[in-house]
């Protein structure tokens, strides 16, 4: 998991990231409010450690920025803080960060509200690829439903006419109403994977994979 | 004592190479860090004044200073209030409580502390 400190005290800074990769995080450092902003841009963090008052961008005006295009799900903020700053600390909360840790910066309960936010997100994260697949799995069995009625009718009477008349065409519409029911049955062993598989079919849709 | 034993030890017990290594920080810091201070108290900056005194303190608070967090504390307040009634005499107070603090932790040994 990849830990982002982001603190204009390069003392606190340093200790706050020495004492996370000691308990195995693999840490970012950041020394102002812009520079968290690139940081979180590059990719890769799973969430934010935020000091409040920095001379550039505040830490807040910094969490404004992030969660215009982050949910607290999606990106973590745990805001790091003075024990004077009650105020400063409800605006946070209100402005949406997860969590605060007061300085001096106890490393125990600090491992304690990150470990908690990081499995909320991956709760978080499991619940939506859960739902996606619960949506993509009702979608198919609806479907498959409205395919099958009308394809059974014509199957059924492409019979009827075989008896009376023969044609090449009947052959030709055999085999692409054949094609459908194929199609028909990937589409039912999509409802049955764990996992629904995209690619990209035009440059704003997707479309799912079919084995 | 200048700073709190026990809270030190909670902080830096189980890595005191962590501390050595972030006190020598600021051993080589602290004067900058006055002087950043200092130059906002010359200058009336109440915003720079807040925010350099807010810096220290925030270190200060790291190795657990008891007395020079206080005044740090006090001239980030008359920062955000924008007062700098006897600024200059509180500033040398925190400077020479800085002076002591690092005397203090310069000679502390983690199996010092009950």
């Amino acid at each position: 998991m990849r830990i982002l400190v982001v603190d204009d005290d390069q003392i606190n800074n340093k200790m706050l990231t020495k004492k996370l990769e000691k308990k195995g995080f693999d840490v970012v450092q950041a020394f102002c409010g812009n520079d968290c902003l690139t940081a979180v841009e590059e990719g890769g963090i799973d969430l934010v450690l935020l000091d409040i008052m920095m001379p550039d961008l505040s830490g807040d005006q910094v969490l404004v920025q992030l969660r215009k295009t982050y949910s607290a799900f999606e990106l973590p903020i745990i805001m790091v803080t003075g024990k004077s700053e009650t105020e400063a600390i409800v605006n946070s909360l209100r402005g949406g960060a997860n969590d605060y840790i007061v300085k001096p910066v106890n490393i125990e309960v600090a491992l304690a509200r990150i470990n908690t936010q990081l499995t909320m997100k991956k709760l978080n994260k499991d619940n939506l690829q859960k739902a996606e697949l619960e949506t993509a799995h009702a979608m198919i069995v609806t479907y498959n439903h409205e395919i099958n009625n009308p394809l059974t009718i014509a199957l059924g009477m492409l019979r009827k006419i075989e008896k009376d008349y023969q044609s090449p065409y009947i052959d030709k519409t055999r085999n692409a109403l054949n094609r459908v029911v194929d199609i028909v049955k990937k589409i039912e062993s999509v409802a049955n994977s764990s996992e629904v598989q995209r690619s990209d079919y035009t440059e704003s849709d997707k479309m799912i994979k079919l084995k | 004592m200048k700073f709190d034993e026990n809270e030190l030890n909670l902080m830096f017990g189980d890595d005191p190479e962590i501390f050595q290594e972030i006190f020598g920080d600021f051993v080589d810091s602290y004067n900058q860090m006055l002087q950043e201070v200092e130059k906002s108290i010359t200058d009336r900056n109440s915003e720079g004044l807040q925010i350099s005194a807010h810096t220290l303190k925030g270190v200060l608070a790291t190795f657990c200073s008891t007395v020079a967090k206080e005044h740090a504390f006090e001239l980030e307040e008359m920062g955000r209030d924008g007062k700098f009634d006897d600024v200059e005499a509180k500033y040398e107070v925190l400077k020479t409580e800085v002076g002591h603090l690092i005397d203090e932790l310069k000679n502390f040994s983690f199996n010092q502390a009950a």
